[in-house]
């Protein structure tokens, strides 16, 4: 799963965001190392939504602007669950190995 | 949620009526919170992003859609191999025959030697661009690039049109920069949010480039070695096989076809003349490729596009809410 569809999975984790609240989350996620530019943001929800990996939720006007929430869907909640389980094994698998004694260097300096 | 178009920011004009109709008010909504209080080149950025977002609904080009999943997966690797490919051209310059033309193609279709530095340097930089994660940068690198070939191999060819047959015309087309055209369209056609950001997926480019740099410089001459390019090619292709995306084969292939061409166009070329086939089949031949390329990437998008990711265990059918 590319970075920039698991950063807006896991930002509709918790609830359902519209888009300009998509955008705040996903650099609040990745610490602000992530900077999601709007058309970008569409191509990727446009492409989720195909998938059925999130749906929209609900429409409503606020402050005289349009908003659409999105939300995961089953498919896109399982999806979500096997790759932070995925990343999840290759980090502890990574801390085993650092966490084990390293061999000493075979044929040093006298 | 629809708008009066008329209201609606220039950017988000640009989408097909029937996207802008279920999509404008809610886009120019988000624009407009993106760019309250941000700076003019900060502005610019948002709009020419969904200025791009626009032209990709219109062109069939988003990333929803197969032909751009593939390109995505091709343009991490379109860097190297263009960066490996470039650097071993250098390196043989000065032993090409006739002095100052390339990819072993006669003399009409070469380039003059600064023109050949400096395209072959700009093909280094999409690469430079994508290990520093900037691949904004990396795809205009790579169209100033194809440009650039173009723009020298035109630059050879035009004082000596006089000495051109208009038959002649045909292959001089094909081989003006058309291959690197094709690199530069992978680059501009993988949508920024299936390209890869990750250390670890830049991490192997290097010794992608590296490999193209071996291949293509040990393998440019006639003789035994110069089936090596074509070894390696099918080497990568087959090694896609092993990755889990189904369109990876596909996207190795486009990105290592330049190479192809680039190495073998005159050299069929040849063959076919000494095989005694007409002009006109010559050029059909050598056409072959690029036009099964073009036909084959409009077939690919014509069809639904794979799942990119399928979950590990049976969904459930509902959606969730909160």
């Amino acid at each position: 799963m590319q970075e920039p569809t698991l950063l807006i999975l896991t930002a509709l984790a918790d609830r359902p965001r519209h888009g300009y609240g998509l955008m705040q989350e996903i650099a609040t996620i990745s610490a602000g190392r992530y900077r999601m530019r709007t058309g970008t943001l569409y191509g990727a929800l446009d492409r989720l939504l195909g998938q059925n990996l999130i749906a929209v939720d609900r429409e409503e006007i606020a402050d005289g602007r349009a908003r659409r929430f999105y939300t995961l869907t089953g498919q896109g909640r399982a999806a979500l669950t096997a790759e932070a389980e995925r990343l999840r094994s290759v980090a502890a698998e990574a801390e085993r190995r650092l966490r084990a004694p390293r061999p000493r260097l075979q044929g040093g300096a006298a | 949620m629809s708008t009066e178009p008329t209201r609606l920011p220039f950017p988000v004009r640009l989408y097909p009526r029937a996207y802008r109709e279920a999509n404008g008010a809610e886009t120019a909504a988000t624009y407009a919170d993106a760019t309250a209080r941000a700076s003019l080149p900060a502005r610019i950025a948002e709009g020419a992003g969904i200025a791009a977002h626009a032209l990709r609904m219109r062109t069939g080009l988003g990333s929803d859609r197969p032909f751009p999943q593939a390109a995505a997966l091709a343009a991490p690797l379109v860097a190297a191999v263009a960066a490996g490919q470039s650097a071993a051209q250098l390196l043989r310059l000065p032993h090409t025959s006739p002095p100052g033309t390339l990819d072993g193609l006669h003399q009409l279709a070469g380039m003059s030697v600064p023109g050949a530095w400096i395209t072959g340097l700009l093909w280094c930089l999409p690469l430079l661009a994508v290990l520093a994660g900037r691949w904004t940068a990396a795809k205009v690198f790579g169209v100033l690039a194809a440009s650039a070939v173009a723009a020298a191999r035109l630059a050879w060819f035009l004082p000596r049109v006089a000495e051109v047959q208009f038959d002649q015309l045909a292959s001089l087309l094909l081989e003006v920069g058309l291959p690197q055209l094709l690199w530069a369209f992978l680059l501009v056609a993988a949508p920024r949010d299936l390209l890869d950001t990750s250390p670890p997926g830049r991490a192997t480019l290097p010794v992608a480039a590296l490999a193209t740099y071996v291949t293509a410089a040990v393998g440019w001459r006639p003789g035994p070695l110069g089936v090596l390019v074509l070894a390696g090619a099918v080497v990568a292709v087959a090694l896609a096989f092993t990755r889990r995306e189904r369109l990876y084969p596909v996207a190795v292939l486009l990105a290592v076809l330049p190479v192809l061409l680039v190495s073998y166009t005159s050299q069929v070329t040849l063959w076919c003349w000494n095989a005694g086939l007409s002009y006109d089949a010559t050029v059909a031949v050598t056409a072959l490729p690029l036009a099964a390329t073009v036909v084959g990437i409009l077939l690919l998008n014509r069809r639904r596009a794979p799942d990119v990711q399928p979950p590990a265990s049976p969904p459930p059918a509902d959606t969730v809410t909160f």
